[in-house]
């Protein structure tokens, strides 16, 4: 997605779950992660990425931030 | 003293690796199912210890090569003759978003061991029952709650901050029946 090797992405994946920052359980054969909620500055965290957001250029909003997310039939057109 | 890994139960392991680590000037506190384990006399069993610790990972590392456990990455640490494995969650102790520092102290016969108080623990539990909706920590919350002291206005005061009265009363529901 951000055009960036898929290993690089796990490695910071990792330091962030060492870090208690992030969580994750396997689903089949793929790892979902997703925020600590028992990480102590979650809340803090995700104003500052939230500020950090508010920052983004309407070009990288539109490339990274605005794919489709709803549910889409099986074999309809993306 | 010789240690025989395949032979001890989980708190005396706590309370060897504690006191290794103490000597070598590396405070830690126990916490996770391992207090559980300690708390409902192993109706629960734990296969690992968590030890949080403000010290480096690679000075913990030097001082636990004593005891032949290797660091084997994210944190954990193992010696293949024992059975537990030694994790260290990233500091700081806390519950949520609230910092701890009143811990229980618990004297053995290898050591004395920092943990979690009995009320700091069934909290603990409860949170990953209100966050992943848990049925296990649930299980190991009521456990604790029934064979210690916990201070149960405390508890539903701090569920009211993470939106879990609801579960609170399952909690307190099921305590009351099991």
């Amino acid at each position: 997605m951000f055009n960036i090797p898929v290993n690089g992405i796990q490695q910071q994946m990792d330091r962030l779950e060492n870090g208690g920052v992030l969580v994750s359980s396997l689903v089949g054969k793929t790892r979902l992660y997703q925020f600590n909620p028992r990480y102590p500055f979650l809340k803090e965290l995700k104003s500052l990425i939230q500020k950090a957001m508010d920052f983004l250029s309407e070009n990288e909003l539109n490339k990274y931030y605005r794919k489709r997310t709803r549910p889409r039939k099986k074999g309809k057109a993306l | 003293m010789k240690i025989e890994w395949n032979k001890v139960g989980i708190k005396e392991f706590a309370a060897i690796i504690s006191s290794h680590l103490k000597k070598n000037d590396i405070e830690v506190v126990l916490v996770g199912g391992a207090c559980v384990s300690i708390y409902s006399n192993n109706k629960y069993l734990s296969h690992d210890i968590d030890l949080i610790t403000d010290t480096p990972i690679r000075e913990v590392s030097q001082v636990l090569k004593d005891l032949d456990f290797v660091n084997i990455g994210s944190r954990l640490f193992e010696n293949p003759k024992c059975r537990f494995i030694i994790d260290f969650p990233a500091p700081p102790v806390s519950i949520g978003d609230t910092p701890i520092r009143k811990f229980n102290s618990l004297k053995t016969r290898l050591g004395t061991i920092q943990l979690l108080t009995p009320t700091d623990c069934v909290k603990d539990r409860l949170a990953a029952y209100y966050f992943w909706n848990d049925q296990q920590s649930l299980d190991q919350a009521i456990m604790v709650a029934k064979h210690n002291k916990v201070n149960l206005s405390e508890v539903k005061e701090w569920s009211k901050k993470y939106d879990g009265l609801e579960k609170y009363e399952v909690f307190i529901k099921k305590h009351s029946i099991d």
